[in-house]
């Protein structure tokens, strides 16, 4: 008890109980006390601290704008304000005295001064964030400091946003630009962003959230910043230590599927020592080429007939439906990929202008295509070259889908049909 | 708070008043206006309340005579009179002012300064500064102290040559943005974000630390590092970051030894972060970026040798370690000397340990087996060829950011797995203990010592989930909010909420800096 007599009573008091005259008792009740004193008193002086200081840099910044507000009025001031100052002398507020040049608080700040201004910008802050935990409405027609109080609310970030609103948010990447060559790129984006950005855990009801797009440095591709790094690895890829072994896998993956030698694989990886795959198309004579090709027709000849289709289509459009002729006669022609510029003697003027869609289309082709598709054309070649040693003419026999992979010329016929079929529904 | 760097010199004659600027208000209140004379008493006074109360033990300031000569050890707080030595209860101190009409008084925890007339506590910018600078580094001038090779030096991010050299950024830019994940790149997000709010790295950079338009470096990591910290400081926007370029000069970087490291999979955040440092050091230390083909080993040389580079990885990021081989025969002593990155603390090992509960395991209990506890090691003498050996491990020089890794990844036979230790961790943490300098120095030099080693945490990485299907979140610290960062999206936090966390990096910055 002494020790409680000659300590004053401070602090959380807890009532004791007077029961017992226990020593330790009143001592430990007296220090968890004062323990507890010190932790709420650093609490309390901190955010006094914060708030004395904001308030004290907001009246001086308010009779600082007061100052320039009265020089500004008075004309013959110099424009410099260490000068002005001296002339406009003294100048005092609720909250502070202004004489020359420096600024002294008069009073409190915590009571004469109510609103706190931001040392930047001038302007009063907003003291309650808008929405969520807290929130107050602004006082509608001031202008507040730009620099807001974050916001605390479920599935809403600390601005406030559904992480990101329409529109500006985007900034200077373009959308557009997204390389419509790769319509792999492309067309999912806006299908496919949308439930990509849903998942963010436990983050609630969405709108999808545009993501902006990201050029990448290395090729100058835009793309969506979500693919980056899988793009990263295509791109620039090939150092590390697993992308070799990644290679092979990818490698092997794709032979899986029959074409075990073709030559975009470039072989090296395999053992199996293929005659060297150039020679092999001019020769036409190795058994185990014949099922990849075939495999190959199927898988890619409905691709490739859509896009046919569309450009025939076009085409067509141009030409008179005799005129499709010519393209029977091309095609015995057109055995290579070079397409040779059309006979002149065939429809001088018309043909020319089917000739450049041509090789515009082939052109367009060759990028993408051609390192996939030339293996099997050749074998279709082959195929076809082991017929054609049979029959004299063996294009009209093959069927139109296999031939068509193989040239531009072939695919006409077949085209034809569609584009007739369609342009007897246009023509009136 | 922005403080003139010209202020307090070393000596203490100096004029401390700190020059009149607009928009600041000279004074904490009206009653400390005067003549210079008593200003500058009244700082002098008030240093040597400040030494009173931070350089001893607590129990000078903490101790008062009561009127009737009673003395009383008090819990709480006390007040020191600024103009004479007298030492009050906060009950007795408005009858020592009515007495002796001393008005102002220091309060005994903190060193804040009380004005009786006010009847409140008082912010005085020049003395504030006076205060903040003894209880962060022990030591009224912003100078290196002699004895001072704790600290690596700090002047060169001296707000002064800051403030001058800097655009004033719009306020509505506050640096808290979240970084898209651009594909599983979460673990390159928290490290980025911990960069974000690092205070000497973001001063580096706004400081135009690193001249982008002069680098000639393809795809420069420090200049996409640069143009990330100008668009988290200097822009508006507040969406996400796309560190695209990051990612890019991450990925042609190919550095060696991490090369694996980049790739469309998850990694380890830690590697991540020791390959960032690495590559900005090259960048920005004075070794160009080395080639490919130098020799293999650039980055074990580069650790010898460190003690001369300046770059500012270093000046962050690296303190050093000192292990000390004691002879158990004869005595011997043998001492080594390296730098360290980070402190890496094994939690498998220690779960182990009988003499820790694991249920209540922490970063110093952690730290405390790691560098203050001795331990045998294998180890023949020179002198008397014996193998009995105590190795002690100790902290030569702390950092100005400290990284601590809590290793929760661990190979056992072949497969990897992750550690769910809880362990606890403070908000302060004080790495005096840990340092050699803890052994066997007079008090009161400790004290001072103590203060700098003071450390407030920073950043926090945390890894949800699984070895296989895991996530990084990161927490940073602005001002006195705690923010969680999750890829793109930036939420309020709560301290209670990251120290609840199990985290996996920590980064501490020195108090003073902070």
């Amino acid at each position: 008890m002494s020790a409680n007599n000659s300590f004053p009573q401070r602090g959380l008091v807890v009532p004791a109980e007077d029961e017992k005259d226990d020593n330790m008792l009143g001592m430990t009740h007296a220090i968890l006390d004062d323990v507890f004193y010190n932790i709420i008193h650093d609490i309390v002086l901190q955010t006094h601290r914060e708030e004395k200081i904001a308030r004290a840099t907001s009246a001086a910044i308010i009779i600082q704008q007061k100052v320039t507000r009265a020089d500004s009025n008075n004309p013959d001031d110099s424009p410099s304000p260490a000068e002005a100052s001296t002339k406009a002398g003294k100048v005092e507020t609720e909250a502070a005295i202004y004489e020359s040049g420096t600024i002294y608080l008069k009073g409190n700040p915590l009571s004469t001064i109510s609103e706190i201004r931001c040392s930047k910008c001038g302007l009063p802050r907003l003291l309650h964030p808008t929405d969520g935990n807290g929130a107050r409405k602004p006082e509608p027609g001031v202008e507040y400091c730009k620099k807001r109080p974050f916001i605390d609310k479920p599935h809403h970030d600390i601005y406030g946003q559904t992480f990101q609103p329409e529109g500006p948010g985007r900034g200077k990447k373009k959308k557009d630009m997204v390389n419509p060559l790769k319509p792999k790129e492309g067309t999912p984006n806006g299908s496919q962003d949308s439930p990509a950005t849903s998942p963010p855990p436990g983050e609630g009801p969405q709108k999808p959230i545009p993501f902006p797009h990201a050029k990448c440095q290395h090729c100058g591709q835009f793309l969506p910043v979500r693919r980056m790094n899988g793009h990263m690895l295509k791109c620039i890829g090939g150092g590390g230590r697993n992308s070799s072994r990644d290679a092979l896998k990818k490698i092997q993956n794709g032979n899986g599927n029959g074409s075990q030698n073709g030559y975009a694989s470039g072989g090296s990886r395999h053992s199996t020592p293929a005659p060297s795959s150039q020679p092999n198309n001019k020769n036409r004579s190795s058994p185990n080429k014949r099922d990849p090709g075939e495999d190959f027709d199927s898988d890619s000849s409905p691709q490739k007939k859509q896009k046919k289709i569309i450009k025939k289509s076009v085409v067509k459009k141009l030409k008179a439906p005799g005129m499709s002729k010519s393209a029977s006669q091309h095609s015995a022609s057109g055995l290579s990929f070079e397409s040779k510029p059309p006979p002149s003697d065939d429809e001088p003027e018309e043909d020319d202008d089917d000739y450049w869609d041509r090789k515009a289309a082939l052109k367009k082709k060759k990028n993408p295509i051609i390192k996939k598709v030339i293996k099997p054309v050749k074998k279709d070649e082959k195929n076809w070259v082991g017929k054609m040693k049979a029959d004299a003419k063996p294009p009209p026999i093959l069927p139109p889908d296999t031939i068509k992979v193989k040239l531009e010329v072939n695919g006409k016929p077949e085209s034809r049909e569609e584009s007739e079929s369609s342009q007897t529904l246009s023509s009136p | 708070m922005a403080s003139s760097g010209a202020v307090t010199p070393a000596s203490p004659k100096g004029i401390k008043i700190k020059p009149a600027q607009p928009g600041v208000a000279q004074f904490g209140c009206g009653f400390l206006t005067g003549p210079p004379e008593r200003l500058e008493k009244t700082v002098m006074h008030y240093k040597n309340c400040l030494r009173v109360i931070f350089d001893h033990t607590p129990i000078v300031p903490q101790t008062s005579k009561s009127s009737k000569g009673q003395v009383l050890t008090s819990l709480t707080p006390n007040y020191l009179c600024l103009q004479c030595s007298t030492t009050t209860t906060e009950h007795d101190c408005l009858e020592h002012g009515n007495e002796t009409s001393h008005r102002f008084y220091v309060e005994s925890k903190s060193g804040s300064l009380f004005c009786q007339m006010c009847n409140d506590f008082v912010w005085d910018p020049t003395l504030e500064e006076l205060r903040l600078r003894k209880n962060g580094t022990g030591s009224f001038s912003a100078k290196k102290r002699k004895q001072d090779e704790l600290f690596t030096d700090p002047s060169k991010e001296d707000a002064g040559v800051i403030s001058t050299n800097t655009v004033e950024a719009p306020c509505r830019a506050s640096g808290i943005r979240g970084i898209y994940n651009m594909g599983a790149t979460c673990y390159m997000n928290v490290i980025l974000q911990s960069f974000v709010h690092n205070p000497l790295l973001r001063n580096f950079y706004l400081s135009d630390g690193h001249k982008s338009k002069n680098c000639d470096y393809d795809h420069c990591m420090s200049c996409a590092m640069d143009e990330m910290f100008q668009d988290f400081y200097a822009q508006e926007s507040t969406s996400g970051y796309s560190a695209s370029n990051i990612l890019a000069s991450f990925w042609l970087s190919k550095r060696k030894g991490y090369e694996e490291l980049a790739s469309n999979k998850e990694q380890d955040a830690h590697e991540f972060f020791q390959f960032l440092t690495e590559e900005l050091h090259e960048i920005n230390g004075d070794g160009k970026p080395s080639s490919q083909q130098e020799d293999p080993s650039p980055k074990r040389l580069k650790m010898g040798s460190e003690t001369a580079c300046k770059c500012i990885v270093h000046q962050t990021f690296y303190g050093k370690l000192q292990s000390t081989i004691t002879c158990q025969n004869c005595g011997d002593i043998n001492t080594s000397v390296e730098s360290f990155l980070d402190l890496s603390l094994g939690l498998d090992m220690l779960s182990k340990k009988k003499s820790l509960k694991v249920s209540n395991l922490s970063v110093q209990k952690c730290l405390d087996e790691e560098y203050k506890n001795a331990e045998r090691c294998e180890y023949t003498c020179h002198a008397c060829g014996t193998q009995e050996a105590k190795k002690q491990l100790s902290i030569k020089s702390l950092p100005n950011v400290l990284c601590i890794q809590l290793k929760r990844f661990k190979q056992f036979n072949g497969s990897a797995s992750k550690i769910d230790t809880k362990v606890s961790f403070p908000l302060k943490l004080e790495m005096f203990p840990y340092t050699n300098r803890a052994r066997g120095q007079d008090k009161q030099q400790n004290f001072e010592l103590a203060r700098g080693c003071t450390y407030d945490l920073q950043s926090v990485v945390v890894h949800v989930g699984n070895l296989e299907s895991g996530h990084y979140v990161s927490y940073s610290r602005v001002g006195n909010q705690w923010l969680k960062f999750n890829d793109h999206t930036v939420t309020l936090a709560s301290k209670s909420q990251v120290l609840n966390e199990q985290a996996f990096l920590l980064f501490y910055v020195i108090q003073s800096l902070a």
